[in-house]
C-alpha cells in the first residue's frame, strides 16, 4: 500500500488493531520513529477555483478552491529563462475548507513575471490540486520594481495563456521606450537580446516612482528583447519582471524559395533565436516537420541576416506543398502569420530513388557478401527512423546481397541478388510502389525475409523485359501472369482490409489468397544485371525493423542493434522499481530473466502473450499504436499495454535484480537476469524501448552486468 | 540575474497539467501523533481499543517516562491519560486489556509495585484497582484474559493475602460510572494463585492445573474451575 520507510530499511508495522472503523497500527520511519499510525481516507485532493491575478510578491494573496484542509502548502512556480523555479512549499497564514491566504514572500524573484501556483494537502497524502497561471509582480514596499506596460501599452497574457508577461509593441533601435510601472527606485534597466544584454541603460531625466524613459540602443539586434528593471542598491531582490518586447521588427516572410535541397526564406525581424515551423502536405494530410522537438529546433536555420536565412530540406519532406512560419521566442505572439501566403512554396520531386547493382558486378569473384554495393540515397538520419505515421516515405534499403549460388559458381555468373528495406509496414494498410524498370526484378513485400531468391518474397511483382509482361510471384512460386506493362508504369504490391493486392497505374491486377502476416518489408530480387529499383515509396503505418543483420549497427530508439543483440547503453543494475518500455510488433520479446524472457510480453502471429517461466498466462489482440512495459517490483512483475494492467505474477529471490539493455537469447543464458528483448520471428518490430529506474545500490551486482 | 530570452520548453513545464482531471485516491497511512516529537520514536507498546478508543503506552520524550496514552485518530484526540508515575521513572503499562469496556492493566506508580490498574479513559478514573501484594512488593500480574467480562490474570508465587476472603470483596466494582442503574456489572475479576500456566481460553479444562484462590464477580456468567 505504502512504503512508509523508503529504502532498505522496513518500517516494521506491528499490533495492528481497528478501533472505529480504522486500522491502527504501529510503524517506524525516520522522521517520526516509531509511532502510532492509522489508515485513513481516501485522500482528498485540494482544487484550486481561483487565484488573485495578478499575484504579489511581498503581498497576501488570497487562494479560493475546495478541499482546502489545514494540511494544505502552496507551491509556486515562477517562470524564468532557465526554466521554471519552485518555492516553497509555504504555509498559509489562515486556512478554510474554502480559503486559504498565502503570503509570498518578498526574497522571491519575479523571473519572467509568471508564475503557477498549486496547493498540495500534506495531511492527505500529499495530494495535488490543479496549477493555476498568473502574472505576477512585486510589492512597491519592499522595493520591487514592477513593468506594466510599454509606450502605454499594457502586458500581456491577458488570458495568461502564454508562460511568460510579454509586450506586444515594437520598439526601435535608437527610439526612447517609455516603461510604466511601480516601485521603480533609481532604476537601471537591463535588456537582453540574442546579442545578450546591450544594458544598462540609464533613465532619461523626468522619470518618477511609475514611469520613465530609456533609448534603445542602435546596435540592439533586431528580434525579441527582454526588458527587466533594477532598482537601487542594485543588489538584492530588486529585479523586476523580464518582459519581453519586439526590437526592430515582427517576424514576416516576403518570399520562399527553393534550390536544390536549400531552403531560402527572405523577410524581416529573422533573430538567431527564431525557429521555423515547417508544414508538408504528406499522404493528403498536413505534417509540421519543423518546431521543437526533445533537443532542439527540428529544422537548424543559417541566418544570414534580420531579413534572410536558409535551411536544408529535411529529409522526412516529400515533393509538393509546403509553407514555413517564423516564430520568435516568446514564440507564440511573435510569429509571421500562419496563413502568410508567403510563407508557402514547393518541395521539388527528389532525384530518382536507386537501387543498383552495378558496384556488385564489380565486386571480386567470389565475394559471397557484398556489403559495398551502392544505393544512391543518402543514409537515414536517425531521426527518420523514428515511428511513422500513417504516410509514406521512401524506401530505404538495406545493403545489397549477392546471391550465395554466386560463391557456388565462383563469382563467375550472375545468379542475382537481394535486398530489402530498413522499414516495415507495422499493421493496416499500406504497401510498396515503385516505377517500372527497364531491367528484370522483383518487388514486393514479405513477412519471412529469410534466404534469397524469389522465394524470399511472399508477394511480389516481376517484371520481365523479355516478354514485357508482369508476373506475380508468391514464396518463390509463379501464381500469375497479369499483363503487359511500359517502363515507368507505376506498380504496386499493398495490403488492403488484411488481403494483399497487385496494383498497374491505379488498377488492381490480381488479388493475393494468401494470408498475410505483419509487419511487412519492403523486399527486391534483383535478376538481371541491368536492374534497378526506381522511385520505390513504402506508405502505411511505418515502423523500424530490429535487424539483427546488420554489420555496423543502426540506432533504433535509442538502442545498438548489432548482429548478435540491441543494447541500451552500459548502466548500473537496475533494482526494484525500474521498467522496460517499448512498441512491439511482429514475432518478438520483451522481458527479463535469468535463461531466456523467464517474464515475458511476446508478440506473435497468435496475438499478444504475457509468459512467466515458460507458462503462456494469457493472450491479447495485438493493438499496434500500444506501448506495452514490465515493470520490476520487490516481489512481483507486472505487465502493462498503456494504461491496462495485464497480469501481475510473483517473482523468484533470485531475480531481485536486472540488468538493462536488450539482449540475444545467447547472452540473457550466459549472464544472469537481465532485461531483454529478442526477435522470436523473421521479422521484429521493437520501437522506442525505454528503460528507466534507479540504480540498484549492489556494486558487485552491477559490476557482473555486461551486455 | 534573470537573463536570455525564455524558451518554450519553460513554458509548457510552467504550464503543467492545468485543467487536468484529479485522479481518485485509495486510503493511506497517516501518524496518528509524533508523541515523541522528532526521529526518536515513543515505542508505543499494548495497543488495545476500548470503546472506540485506543489505548496504549508510550514515552512521550518529556522525561515522564513510559505512561498510559489514549488516541480518538486524531494528533489532538491523542493524549496522555495519566501520569502514573510521576517524576521520571515509567509506569511501564502493559497487558493492556479490555474487559467488556473498561480498560484493565499492569502498572507501577513507583510505590505499590507492579499490580493491577483500570482507567475509564480520565485521569480521575484511572486508578489502582488493589495492591494485592500491599508495600512495595509486586502482585506482577500475568496473562490477563477477558473471559465472557470475567477477568482472569495470575500472579507471582501463592496468594498470600490476596486468598484472605476478607480482602477479596474489594476488589469488585462496576464497569464505570455511566453504567445505568439497575444493569448487571459488566466485567467480575478472579485471580488465579498459581506458577502453573493460566487459563487462555474458556474452553481449556482448567481445573486440574489452577487452583483459584480469590474472587470477587458481578452477577456476570458463572464460570466454575
Amino acid at each position: 500500500m505504502t512504503d512508509l520507510n523508503p529504502g532498505g530499511a522496513s518500517s516494521s508495522p506491528h499490533e495492528l488493531i481497528v478501533a472505529g472503523g480504522s486500522l491502527y497500527f504501529v510503524a517506524t520511519e525516520p522522521a517520526n520513529g516509531e509511532e502510532v499510525w492509522r489508515l485513513v481516507g481516501p485522500a482528498v485532493a485540494p482544487e484550486i477555483s481561483s487565484i488573485p491575478r495578478p499575484l504579489m510578491v511581498g503581498g497576501s494573496n488570497t487562494i479560493a478552491g475546495t478541499n482546502l484542509t489545514d494540511g494544505s502548502v502552496v507551491m509556486l512556480f515562477v517562470a524564468t529563462a532557465a526554466g521554471p523555479v519552485a518555492y516553497g512549499p509555504f504555509s498559509p497564514t489562515t486556512t478554510s475548507p474554502t480559503l486559504l491566504t498565502l503570503a509570498i514572500p518578498p526574497t522571491v524573484a519575479l523571473g519572467n513575471g509568471f508564475a503557477s501556483v498549486q496547493v498540495i494537502n500534506t495531511d492527505q497524502s500529499f495530494t495535488t490540486s490543479n496549477i493555476v497561471p498568473s502574472l505576477l509582480v512585486g510589492d512597491p514596499f519592499d522595493n520591487i520594481p514592477t513593468i506594466t506596460h510599454f509606450n502605454g501599452v499594457g502586458l500581456a497574457p491577458p488570458e495568461v495563456g502564454i508562460g511568460v508577461a510579454h509586450s506586444d509593441v515594437v520598439v526601435r533601435q535608437g527610439t526612447e521606450v517609455t516603461i510604466t510601472g511601480t516601485g521603480f527606485n533609481n532604476p537601471l534597466v537591463n535588456l537582453f537580446t540574442a546579442a545578450g544584454n546591450v544594458g544598462p541603460l540609464a533613465p532619461l531625466g523626468g522619470g518618477t516612482a511609475t514611469q520613465f524613459r530609456v533609448v534603445v540602443p542602435a546596435g540592439a539586434p533586431t528580434g525579441p528583447g527582454n526588458f527587466q528593471v533594477v532598482n537601487a542598491p542594485y543588489d538584492g531582490n530588486v529585479l523586476s519582471n523580464a518582459v519581453a518586447a519586439v526590437i526592430g521588427a515582427r517576424p514576416a516572410i516576403s518570399s520562399v524559395t527553393v534550390s536544390g535541397d536549400t531552403v531560402t526564406v527572405n523577410g524581416a525581424g529573422f533573430s538567431s533565436l527564431s525557429v521555423v515551423n515547417l508544414f508538408n502536405v504528406q499522404g493528403g494530410g498536413v505534417v509540421n516537420l519543423g518546431g521543437f522537438g526533445p533537443s532542439g529546433p527540428r529544422v537548424p536555420l543559417t541566418i544570414v541576416s534580420d531579413s534572410r536565412f536558409t535551411f536544408a530540406r529535411p529529409l522526412a519532406a516529400v515533393a509538393g506543398r509546403a509553407f514555413v512560419a517564423v516564430l520568435n521566442p516568446p514564440f507564440i505572439p511573435f510569429s509571421s502569420s500562419s496563413d502568410d501566403p508567403d510563407g508557402a512554396f514547393l518541395f521539388p520531386a527528389p532525384a530518382p530513388n536507386l537501387l543498383t547493382m552495378a558496384a556488385a558486378l564489380s565486386a571480386p569473384a567470389g565475394g559471397a557478401r557484398t556489403d559495398n554495393v551502392e544505393a544512391t540515397e543518402a543514409p537515414v538520419a536517425d531521426s527518420a527512423r523514428a515511428e511513422a505515421g500513417a504516410v509514406g516515405e521512401s524506401v530505404h534499403w538495406t545493403s545489397v546481397v549477392l546471391d550465395e549460388r554466386e560463391r557456388r559458381a565462383g563469382g563467375s555468373q550472375w545468379a542475382g541478388s537481394d535486398s530489402r528495406s530498413t522499414r516495415a509496414l507495422v499493421a493496416g494498410d499500406g504497401g510498396v510502389m515503385w516505377r517500372a524498370p527497364e531491367g528484370d526484378l522483383a518487388v514486393g513485400l514479405t513477412h519471412d525475409d529469410r534466404g534469397v531468391g524469389l522465394a524470399r518474397l511472399q508477394f511480389a511483382l516481376r517484371t520481365r523485359p523479355r516478354t514485357s509482361d508482369l508476373l506475380v510471384y508468391e514464396s518463390g512460386r509463379l501464381v500469375a501472369r497479369v499483363g503487359p506493362y511500359e517502363v515507368g508504369d507505376r506498380l504496386a504490391v499493398r495490403a488492403r482490409a488484411g488481403v494483399v493486392e497487385y496494383v498497374r497505374n491505379d488498377v488492381l491486377l490480381w488479388t493475393s489468397a494468401a494470408t498475410l502476416h505483419y509487419p511487412l518489408v519492403a523486399a527486391a530480387r534483383l535478376i538481371s544485371s541491368s536492374a534497378r529499383v526506381v522511385d520505390a515509396r513504402l506508405e502505411g503505418e511505418l515502423g523500424t525493423v530490429v535487424t539483427w543483420r546488420v554489420p555496423d549497427g543502426v540506432q533504433v530508439g535509442g538502442m545498438r542493434v548489432t548482429a548478435e543483440r540491441a543494447t541500451t547503453a552500459q548502466g548500473p543494475v537496475l533494482g526494484a522499481g525500474s521498467a522496460l518500455e517499448a512498441g512491439l510488433r511482429g514475432e518478438a520479446a520483451l522481458g527479463i530473466g535469468a535463461k531466456g524472457c523467464d517474464y515475458c510480453i511476446v508478440s506473435t502471429p497468435r496475438g499478444i502473450e504475457v509468459r512467466a517461466m515458460g507458462t503462456v498466462r494469457g493472450r491479447w489482440t495485438p493493438e499496434p499504436s500500444a506501448r506495452y512495459r514490465i515493470d520490476l517490483g520487490a516481489a512481483t512483475v507486472r505487465y502493462w499495454r498503456g494504461e491496462v494492467l495485464l497480469d501481475e505474477v510473483p517473482t523468484r529471490p533470485a531475480l531481485a535484480r536486472y540488468a538493462p539493455g536488450l539482449c540475444s537469447p545467447r547472452e540473457v543464458r550466459r549472464s544472469s537476469a537481465r532485461w531483454c528483448g529478442r526477435r522470436t520471428g523473421p521479422v521484429a518490430v521493437i520501437s522506442r524501448a525505454t528503460v528507466s529506474g534507479g540504480p540498484d545500490a549492489d556494486p558487485a551486482q552491477s559490476a557482473a552486468r555486461s551486455c | 540575474m534573470t537573463g536570455r530570452v525564455v524558451l518554450p520548453w519553460c513554458l509548457v513545464a510552467v504550464m503543467g497539467v492545468a485543467g487536468s482531471a484529479l485522479p481518485a485516491f485509495a486510503q493511506f497511512p497517516q501518524i496518528v501523533r509524533d508523541v515523541n516529537g522528532g526521529p526518536t520514536g515513543s515505542g508505543p507498546t499494548g495497543l488495545v481499543v476500548v470503546r472506540d478508543t485506543l489505548y496504549f503506552a508510550a514515552d512521550d520524550g518529556t522525561g515522564r517516562g513510559v505512561e498510559l496514552w489514549k488516541s480518538n485518530g486524531t494528533p489532538d484526540g491523542t493524549v496522555l491519560v495519566k501520569d502514573i508515575r510521576p517524576g521520571s521513572g515509567s509506569s511501564s503499562p502493559a497487558l493492556l486489556t479490555n474487559v467488556n469496556g473498561t480498560l484493565f492493566f499492569v502498572a507501577t506508580d513507583g510505590t505499590g509495585g507492579r499490580e493491577l490498574w483500570k482507567s475509564d479513559g480520565t485521569e480521575a478514573g484511572t486508578v489502582l484497582v488493589k495492591d494485592i501484594y500491599s508495600g512495595s512488593g509486586s502482585a506482577n500480574p500475568e496473562s490477563l484474559v477477558n473471559v465472557n467480562g470475567t477477568l482472569f490474570f495470575r500472579v507471582d508465587g501463592n496468594c498470600g493475602e490476596a486468598m484472605a476472603p476478607s480482602r477479596a470483596r474489594p476488589w469488585s466494582g462496576t464497569s464505570t460510572s455511566a453504567r445505568p442503574t439497575g444493569t448487571p456489572r459488566a466485567w467480575s475479576i478472579l485471580v488465579v494463585c498459581s506458577t502453573s500456566p493460566p487459563p487462555t481460553a474458556p474452553a481449556q479444562p482448567l481445573g486440574s492445573r489452577v487452583s483459584s484462590c480469590g474472587e470477587v464477580t458481578g452477577p456476570g456468567p458463572a464460570l466454575s474451575l
